[in-house]
């Protein structure tokens, strides 16, 4: 009994939490930001696929998910922002990993993996309603 | 007395002894079953047991049919959307010291503006990227991209200079929208052999790469050199005057743009190759102006 009493006060404390939100990073390349901005730094470059767990703020809502916001995610020890519309909620089919060994040839260096992360925050994007 | 006992003791004695000749009678039958059933239990052992072999061989083969095609899978050459998409991203990236896209810049509000633009003009469903770039090298391009779908370069030095508005830098992003309908960049960069290509696979072959290479150097040869020639602007230019002649606000500012575009390639050095790349504005607006009768 008594070792039975030892062992529950060591486990570790069991936090009340809601559901825990994870996501997909959908394009190529990525980086997870300092700041909601396509100018702060880059913490973390991201690949497509990669799974991030959203945040949820202290009332134990998840931060506000929509297209043209940013979001608060946690990957791997980092916690950053990226924008919204660059999540999804199932993991893609991503180019790299459908066509490996086409992708393969191309020998990507790090460095360009780095600025095809930058190229998806410098893109303008829109799209005209549907119909 | 005696008589009574004597016949009650052979009586026991005689049902004692038949008894025990049927157990035995019994158990003979039930060892005969036994033996029976030992040797259709073999046989039933052995059924189940080629049964089960033949199981796990089938689901071994089938395994390793569906790894190999995995593996022949992977060597699958993306269809044409995902290849054009692909290579113009690739072509961007490696030209970024070129293009210098990778700035800070204020937010135009070119995003909302062009998308009501394309729906008043009865383009739905279009998704577009536009990549600003900070240079007076490039001015204005559609690249190629997945499906309908459109991936703008454009120049702010060029925007800047001319002072135009949301209209105006819609309208030259839709002449860049035409050209890109009419396969004009793409016929261009395309290779020999690269359309067989597309969509097919590469398992035990040996991929030919110069035919990719081939692709992101024509891409630099169109974008930096060589344009496009009198005919295709013509071609574009009678598609814009198709689009736009039933509005007329769209037709004023068009035309309006075309002069702005000639003045500043007659008036600034920076801009004097921009005719080699989208000949001429001038040429364009004669196109597009109404022919006088001779009466």
């Amino acid at each position: 009994m008594k070792t039975f009493l030892v062992l529950l006060f060591l486990m570790p404390p069991i936090a009340q939490s809601g559901p825990i939100h994870y996501l997909y990073y959908g394009n190529m390349y990525g980086h997870l930001h300092q700041g909601p901005s396509s100018y702060s730094d880059s913490l973390k470059s991201l690949t497509c696929g990669d799974r991030v767990q959203l945040i949820q703020d202290k009332s134990g809502v998840t931060t506000e998910f929509s297209r043209f916001s940013w979001v608060k995610i946690k990957y791997g020890p980092n916690e950053g922002f990226i924008r919204a519309e660059f999540l999804d909620k199932s993991k893609p089919k991503c180019f790299q990993a459908k066509y490996i060994k086409f992708f393969n040839q191309f020998k990507i260096e790090l460095n360009d993996v780095f600025t095809w992360g930058r190229l998806y925050d410098q893109y303008v994007t829109g799209s005209s309603k549907v119909r | 007395m005696f008589i009574r006992f004597s016949l009650i003791l052979l009586l026991l004695t005689t049902f004692s002894f038949a008894g025990d000749r049927l157990g035995e009678g019994r158990k003979k039958a039930d060892a005969e079953i036994f033996t029976d059933f030992k040797a259709i239990k073999e046989v039933l052992e052995n059924d189940q047991l080629s049964n089960n072999v033949k199981k796990i061989q089938n689901g071994r083969i089938a395994q390793q049919k569906k790894k190999l095609n995995k593996e022949i899978k992977s060597y699958d050459i993306p269809g044409k959307n995902e290849f054009w998409k692909f290579m113009s991203e690739l072509w961007v990236v490696q030209n970024i010291s070129k293009l210098k896209w990778n700035f800070e810049k204020p937010d135009y509000g070119l995003d909302d503006y062009f998308a009501r633009f394309l729906e008043d003009l009865g383009y739905y469903e279009i998704k577009f990227k536009v990549l600003l770039l900070d240079t007076s090298l490039v001015t204005h391009f559609a690249l190629p991209t997945s499906g309908r779908d459109a991936l703008f370069l454009l120049s702010v030095p060029f925007i800047r200079v001319m002072d135009l508005s949301k209209l105006e830098i819609s309208i030259l992003m839709l002449e860049d929208y035409m050209r890109s309908n009419l396969g004009q960049f793409k016929k261009k960069v395309t290779p020999k052999g690269l359309t067989e290509l597309l969509g097919s696979n590469f398992y035990k072959k040996k991929l030919d790469m110069g035919i990719f290479n081939g692709v992101l150097q024509n891409y630099s040869k169109l974008v930096f050199n060589t344009g496009f020639n009198f005919e295709e602007q013509f071609a574009v230019t009678k598609q814009m005057q198709g689009m736009l002649h039933g509005k007329l606000k769209y037709w004023k500012s068009y035309m309006t743009l075309l002069g702005k575009i000639s003045n500043l390639v007659k008036g600034n050095v920076v801009y004097k190759d921009y005719n080699k790349i989208y000949p001429s504005p001038e040429l364009q607006i004669n196109w597009l102006k109404p022919k006088k009768e001779i009466l």
